[in-house]
């Protein structure tokens, strides 16, 4: 590949991530966005594995494995926070 | 110019705004997580080759704030009566803005979508495109499972019509000739027209030249996700012969259930490498592909799988053998991460081959 292919592919690449950027969610309080945590939850980890049941883990370690798991399943920053916001609030229940 | 990818890619980052207002509290947290099988192989042939063997693989997650993450995990695995230990991965995320994440050390690189992790795969063995060597060049399969140094770039795009769609970009060390194998050439073995390539165990770069990869991936609301990925680099001592490869991949696997009902999904690989012929630079194509099915039972799982490499030649030689493999599995999930698996693997144009393994994700 030549430089100039080479300084495309990076300039798409940071331009998509600038763009990207701009948007953001909201933290899940309400009920409703709790709902839309949990069908993320399935959709993401389903999509790969059998999902592990919440018990399984303490809040503390779900929230390393949801972080972890963001690297994975192409979740954003909040989304990401949604869901272990929701396995804590399962968790305490 | 490829000396300078890691700034653009610090420039990416540092030109995106952080996301303000829900940092939570800083807050070291570790976890020991990981995965570990016991495994029984045996080859339906005269002689009934068959052997057990061991694998545990730790991962230490361990995450500063809602931002860093760590990530290290090792294979140990039983050889005989000796045990090997791999680094498969150590790498390191920056997670502190809304929609991209950076990740630096060594990676599993974004090309295709098997994982390496034995309670995930729903069958025993990889597929033929893949076998999991720890970047060797892999005996009768096309490619290793690619871990790699460097550095990625992956970010996360508006979700349009409930497609979630994501686009990652890489540099990393890259492909080097036999395989990273170091020494005098086995005079034994002598060096084929077209040298096999190894990826991931060459962290002494074997040239000036470096990996260039980007991958795009569309996950649509109904579980059906479209990907590819491809890369190219330069893989001799002296940088001068190309490598590239395309991947295109497709999965369908409804994720509404706390197991997928069902999962299809299917790979195929090209990979272009460039060498030398009597003074005059030819390039050679090979590649395959494989399509896999699984279904949910209530605890079992059946799985059918077909794999096949058609035979490359270059320069009269045969560069990759044609191979086909049917895979027909079972497994019982005793836990949702705890499988038993069996496979029988019937070889078209080869031995045929029983598995066995006993999975425990934790």
């Amino acid at each position: 590949m030549k430089s100039r292919e080479l300084i495309k592919v990076l300039a798409f690449s940071g331009l998509a991530a600038t763009v990207a950027a701009c948007a953001s969610a909201p933290a899940p309080h309400s009920m409703e966005m709790q709902s839309e945590a949990a069908t993320l939850w399935r959709q993401t980890c389903a999509h790969c594995h059998n999902l592990r049941p919440a018990p399984e883990f303490t809040a503390e370690q779900w929230s390393v494995i949801v972080t972890h798991m963001r690297t994975h399943g192409d979740l954003t920053r909040s989304e990401a926070l949604a869901i272990s916001e929701y396995l804590r609030s399962v968790r305490e229940r | 110019m490829t000396q300078r990818i890691p700034f653009y890619l610090l420039l990416a980052v540092v030109a995106t705004e952080p996301v303000t207002g829900q940092q939570a509290p800083s807050a070291v947290r570790g976890l020991l997580t990981g995965y570990a099988s016991v495994w029984y192989s045996a080859e339906a042939e005269k002689d009934f080759h068959n052997d057990f063997t061991a694998t545990i693989s730790p991962m230490l997650l361990y995450q500063v704030g809602d931002d860093i993450l760590f990530e290290g995990e090792v294979d140990l695995e039983l050889h005989g009566d000796e045990t090997e230990l791999h680094l498969e991965h150590a790498q390191v995320h920056y997670l502190g803005l809304e929609r991209l994440q950076v990740t630096a050390g060594m990676f599993h690189v974004p090309f295709g979508i098997w994982h390496h992790a034995s309670w995930i795969n729903r069958m025993p063995t990889p597929p033929l495109l893949y076998q999991d060597t720890h970047g060797a060049p892999p005996e009768g399969a096309l490619l290793p499972v690619l871990f790699d140094v460097g550095v990625m770039a992956r970010a996360n795009l508006p979700r349009v019509g409930g497609w979630n769609t994501s686009v990652a970009a890489w540099v990393s060390q890259g492909p080097t000739d036999g395989g990273g194998h170091h020494g005098p050439p086995d005079p034994n073995d002598p060096e084929p027209v077209v040298a096999r390539v190894g990826i991931g165990n060459n962290f002494e770069d074997n040239n000036s030249d470096k990996m260039v990869g980007l991958q795009l991936r569309s996950i649509a609301p109904g579980g059906f996700t479209v990907q590819a990925s491809g890369f190219r680099a330069k893989w001799d001592h002296h940088g001068e012969l190309d490598m590239y490869a395309a991947n295109l991949s497709l999965i369908w696997s409804p994720g509404m259930h706390a197991v997928p009902l069902f999962d299809l999904r299917g790979e195929g690989v090209l990979i272009g490498q460039e060498y030398e012929d009597g003074g005059a630079v030819e390039t050679v194509r090979y590649g395959g592909y494989y399509f896999q099915l699984g279904r949910r039972l209530g605890g079992w799982e059946p799985v059918l799988r077909w794999s096949q490499l058609p035979q490359s030649t270059a320069a009269g030689e045969v560069v990759l053998d044609g191979r086909r493999q049917l895979a027909i599995g079972l497994n019982y999930w005793i836990t949702p991460s705890v499988p038993l698996k069996a496979a029988y693997n019937v070889e078209l144009d080869g031995t045929d081959s029983l598995y066995l393994e006993w999975s425990v994700g934790f």
